[in-house]
């Protein structure tokens, strides 16, 4: 089925709301943490036998007495249950957006709102990637400012439509409305300041089901205090309900291993050695509120890892990116809901800096 | 046009420099982590790193550490490409490590800094590129 764009009064409003996410906000001229701004775009695709994530990132870096941009895509693409992929790291001159834009080029690689949905394409040969795709939203976004109690603001798309490929080594993919997800982040922040956090997004197929979910919890940077919690759940284009922090309870059933694990970039494995990850093997949480409830629970597949190091001290953060299934079922505003698909969970885990061995 | 291709101890010479620049506090760990001097062979280049007057310094030459590492090129490439796990080198005999257990751990973590050093370096890409001789990272 190729990509044919519609026009109806409900796809503008859909792609208007898209607008509202993917516009490049970029440091406030003069704020006080323009020098520590981050903004990145972040896109999940579950095609029929591959899954891929999609990261545009651009960060404010300090440079001899001043500060610069500098721009990462990462990509990581799972097939047959194995991570593949890496990223590539991208200086000034090759970095083009500007505030209020929905346009981001970082090299060869671009990501764009237009009259259809959004644009992306990259080109990464170091990585034999190349990709060009068509996501089409099917639900209207949600901002919010910050995200829960960290310093990071947060858009999301939780379902698109897929159309387009993929091309990973010698491997072809194609894209034939498959969903997606997307979600813009942006603030200013260091990396090992006090927070991590727990994400997931549903990847239903239409025939899964209507809903779009998306749940996420904060915690300190030990990982042993729970600041704010939230659960999501749209319903085809709308947003029928927010759950928030007391209305959730979250509980989880061991622990996440693996024999190989990819790790992003692949000089991390220095940093980060061993195949213990932190990640709950699965995940569950209640949310009820009134005569509302919805009851979920993920179940973790495999991981890959995405490894940053921390501004504050010899430390890293890891971003655990694990594929998993999702089972929500529940009742919301008199609906019976049911539905189970694949999803995407991201946990992020601190281990010790350096510093703090023995 | 490829980059000039450089020694192991050039490597490992300018990235310190470019380390101690922009990565101060990896530099100064790996200072107070190092145990004295290492003696390091990569392939057929031997040097020794010793800590002088607050600073690591490089000479080529077989002398005696309380810690010695030999690798080879090969094995250094593909542990930062992800090819080759730290412990698979070791038990594979592509790296091997000699030393007194507290030395070695001392070692360990001065690694560790490097690592860190490197990762925080703008510069280190660069270098990389030129000790692969095949163009930028």
């Amino acid at each position: 089925m190729a990509f044919v764009p519609t026009s109806d009064q409900s796809s503008e409003q859909l792609r208007a709301s898209l607008e509202r996410v993917a516009r490049y906000r970029g440091p406030q001229p003069l704020g006080p943490l323009a020098h520590l701004h981050k903004e990145w775009l972040h896109y999940c695709v579950a095609g029929r036998d591959i899954e891929l994530l999609l990261n545009f990132s651009i960060a404010r870096r300090a440079r001899n007495q001043g500060s610069t941009n500098v721009g990462r895509v990462i990509a990581l693409v799972r097939a047959d249950g194995a991570w593949s992929g890496g990223t590539e790291s991208f200086t000034e001159r090759d970095i083009h957006c500007a505030r209020g834009l929905s346009q981001v080029v970082l090299g060869s690689c671009s990501a764009q709102a237009n009259a259809h949905g959004l644009q992306l394409k990259a080109s990464l040969p170091q990585l034999g990637l190349w990709l060009e795709l068509m996501l089409v939203p099917e639900t209207e976004s949600f901002v919010r400012r910050p995200l829960l109690r960290a310093p990071v603001c947060w858009g999301v798309v939780p379902r698109l439509r897929a159309w387009g490929s993929l091309r990973s080594r010698d491997a072809v993919h194609v894209f034939d409305g498959d969903p997606a997800y997307h979600d813009h982040n942006w603030g200013g922040f260091r990396w090992g300041d006090d927070f991590l956090w727990q994400w997931c997004t549903a990847l239903p197929r239409l025939d899964e089901g209507p809903y779009g979910v998306v749940f996420s919890r904060l915690f300190d940077r030990k990982g042993l205090t729970e600041t704010g919690r939230s659960v999501l759940v749209w319903r085809a284009e709308q947003l029928l309900r927010v759950f928030h922090d007391e209305n959730i309870r979250f509980s989880q059933d061991g622990y996440l291993t693996q024999k190989e694990i990819l790790n992003v970039p692949s000089v991390m494995h220095l940093l980060v050695p061993g195949t213990t990850t932190g990640v709950p093997k699965t995940l569950h949480f209640e949310a009820r509120s009134g005569a509302d409830f919805l009851q979920g629970t993920a179940t973790m597949q495999d991981v890959a890892r995405i490894v940053i190091p921390n501004e504050t001290d010899l430390g890293v953060t890891v971003i655990n990116e694990c594929s998993c299934r999702l089972v929500v079922q529940g009742s919301i505003r008199g609906l019976t809901v049911r539905q189970e698909s694949r999803a995407i969970f991201e946990h992020l885990t601190a281990p010790p800096a350096v510093e703090e061995r023995p | 046009m490829k980059p000039r291709a450089v020694s192991f101890l050039e490597l490992l010479r300018t990235s310190l420099w470019y380390m101690a620049r922009d990565a101060p506090r990896a530099y100064s760990m790996l200072l107070r982590a190092i145990p004295g001097s290492v003696s390091i062979q990569v392939d057929q280049e031997i040097l020794l790193v010793r800590v002088e007057s607050g600073r690591l310094m490089l000479q080529s030459g077989r002398y005696w550490a309380p810690v010695s590492l030999q690798t080879s090129r090969e094995a250094i490439l593909s542990l930062i490409d992800g090819r080759l796990r730290l412990l698979a080198a070791v038990k594979g005999g592509q790296l091997s490590l000699y030393g007194k257990a507290p030395d070695l751990i001392g070692f360990d973590v001065a690694f560790r800094a490097y690592v860190h050093g490197a990762v925080r370096s703008s510069a280190f890409p660069e270098l990389l590129a030129r000790y692969r001789n095949t163009g930028h990272e």
